[in-house]
């Protein structure tokens, strides 16, 4: 009887090993999707400050992140063991004389979208605590996009405590795909005894 | 089972089907400047267009067999570019979906098993478009076992099929010569199969050596473990066993010395794109990090359903030989895109991951040729047909991730 059951007991164990040991958290990529009124002038980068409890905003706490053109995206990387100590935001937006179309904003983890953000939302008042070098920020909720019209003169917006903490605050530590490959494995081994087992070759 | 006049209608109807959507989708494609059909048609082929330039042209692609067949509608038939881009990728999309038809045709005979046409023709067309799944809520890139946008990749799909069902049949006849042949009568002896080999080889590096890349060395590492193991069993039948190992080698000969004189050209003579990258040994996965966060997730989104019947018949994939060498070949594909890279600019191209697509295609083949012939076997308890239904549901959503594929690229507006 013990025999019967022991790898059926094995399993269950390995299953919650497998789902209880902790993997490192993974790192949030926070997404602006953005395209420029004028393709030529959009450039390459846009840069995040953060501040945390002990300090303000400052030019050592920055994160950069890319533009990629293949889909419109900006994304910043930010690092699961700094997102802790975040308290605030602050979108940097290129020096340059444009309108930025923003579509979509998303925070994830772990390859997962967690927090996806209406950009009439996103950029409302109660969310933007403070804004400089701007000179429209049109928001079309009809069509859910934000229309941003930047100045040469550093434009950037602050975000709200409450924004600011709620995107950083979704890293993860991939217990989705933990349940999803146990899920999985238990199935296929569970169709492999009921089904397949006494196939020939 | 002799096809009848309404068996090449139906067949044909599907692979027309094809052709209407590569059509569609390329001429889409070509209207977005960062796209690879806009890359190829509108930068790699006027280099082919004059003697002055064709240097250039051929160090940047020295895998033009693509170029080449939209050259022939463009400069010979007169064609305008855009339309001979779009008929070239027609041409070889068609090829692909023929040489399935043919494989799965071929498996039906030899297992007895009464596949119709329609069920033939429409999982031919399905393994043509098939797709990772994808979701909104998912921020990971998963490569793709049918990367439709490329024209290179899809000018080698028909070749490298042809090239492991050829490789298969050889390989089964040097371990058991009672064996007749599945796809490819070898019951003759093998010499004409190994200039056949060797052919379809140097054809598959002249269309993209990315195949080539991964088989030769997946081949070579199944037939050295075969040869370690008659090694062991010390049974005399080693040395016989590594001639055949020596021919093999022999019909690789050709397509490695052209995959040597494209990696010169490419990266040596500055034909990677003028920017002086080269071939580097990246940590691991490093490449594969660049664009999926998730690594497993990704994997997982890819080979949902070849890895339903890995797990579910893994004496299949352990023990027959075909099992065997797709599982070579996709190993030793994923540590090709685990472990190598182009250095500077070019690192996040993943140009070392195509390997292991093709690996993932052939794993995709053999896995609905093992549902289907399981379905048509015996075994019919509620157990079973469970299992099938849930074999077939995967399959079937990701040929519904090809078909959503295809609506976003011929609707996207560029």
């Amino acid at each position: 009887m013990k025999k019967k059951y022991m790898p059926y007991i094995l399993a269950l164990l390995a299953f919650l090993a497998f789902l209880f040991i902790p993997f490192h958290r993974a790192d949030i990529l926070f997404r602006i999707w953005v395209t420029g009124m004028d393709e030529e002038l959009m450039p390459e980068e846009f840069v995040l400050y953060y501040a945390t409890e002990t300090s303000g905003f400052s030019q050592e706490q920055t994160i950069h992140g890319d533009y990629d053109k293949a889909h419109d995206r900006v994304t910043f990387r930010i690092n699961a063991a700094l997102a802790d100590q975040i308290t605030l935001l602050r979108i940097d937006f290129p020096n340059e004389t444009q309108v930025l179309n923003i579509y979509n904003v998303t925070s994830s983890s772990g390859g997962v979208i967690k927090r996806q953000y209406n950009p009439c939302n996103f950029f409302s008042e109660e969310n933007i605590t403070a804004q400089s070098g701007l000179y429209a920020l049109d928001l079309v909720p009809r069509f859910a996009h934000a229309y941003i019209g930047t100045t040469g003169d550093d434009p950037y917006v602050v975000l709200s405590d409450g924004l600011s903490r709620n995107i950083v605050g979704c890293s993860d530590r991939f217990l989705l795909i933990k349940i999803l490959i146990s899920a999985y494995l238990g199935l296929c081994s569970w169709l492999y005894e009921k089904s397949f087992r006494e196939n020939e070759k | 089972m002799k096809k009848t006049k309404n068996d090449f209608l139906i067949m044909f109807s599907f692979g027309f089907l094809l052709m209407a959507l590569v059509y569609f989708d390329v001429i889409n494609s070509l209207k977005y400047y960062l796209s690879d059909y806009n890359g190829h048609t509108y930068v790699y082929l006027p280099h082919f267009f004059s003697k002055e330039y064709f240097w250039e042209g051929w160090k940047a692609v020295p895998y033009c067999m693509w170029h080449f067949t939209a050259l022939f509608f463009y400069k010979i038939l007169r064609i305008p570019l855009e339309v001979s881009a779009a008929y070239s990728a027609c041409v070889y999309a068609l090829f692909s979906y023929l040489v399935f038809y043919w494989i799965l045709q071929k498996i039906a005979l030899h297992r007895e098993i009464d596949d119709g046409c329609v069920k033939l023709s429409l999982l031919s067309f399905c393994l043509c478009i098939v797709q990772p799944l994808s979701f909104y809520w998912v921020d990971v890139y998963s490569f793709s076992m049918n990367p439709l946008y490329n024209p290179t990749y899809m000018c080698v799909r028909g070749f490298s099929l042809l090239c492991f069902c050829l490789a298969y049949d050889i390989l089964c006849y040097q371990k058991n010569p009672e064996h007749k042949g599945i796809f490819f009568k070898v019951e003759n002896g093998l010499k004409k199969h190994y200039v056949y080999l060797a052919v379809l080889l140097f054809l598959s590096v002249l269309a993209k050596p990315t195949f080539a890349e991964m088989f030769i060395p997946a081949a070579a590492f199944f037939m050295l473990t075969e040869w370690m193991m008659r090694i062991g069993r010390k049974d005399g039948s080693a040395g016989t066993y590594f001639k055949h190992c020596l021919n093999m080698l022999l019909c690789a000969v050709p397509a490695l010395a052209y995959a040597f004189v494209q990696f010169f050209a490419y990266f040596l003579l500055g034909g990677s794109y003028g920017q002086g990258g080269s071939l580097i040994i990246t940590g691991f996965l490093e490449v594969w990090k660049i664009h999926a966060d998730n690594v497993a997730l990704s994997l997982l989104l890819s080979l949902l359903f070849p890895l339903f019947m890995i797990l579910a018949d893994p004496r299949y994939f352990t023990e027959s030989e075909e099992g065997k060498l797709s599982i070579f070949c996709f190993g030793i594909g994923f540590l090709e895109a685990a472990f190598l890279g182009e250095s500077g600019q070019k690192l996040a191209d993943c140009d070392f991951v195509w390997p292991m697509m093709s690996a993932m295609l052939i794993l995709f083949l053999l896995s609905t040729v093992r549902l289907n012939v399981l379905e048509n076997s015996q075994n019919r308890s509620k157990w079973h047909n469970l299992a099938y239904a849930c074999g077939w549901f995967l399959f079937a959503a990701h040929a519904f991730s090809g078909v959503l594929y295809f609506i976003n690229s011929i609707t996207a507006e560029y």
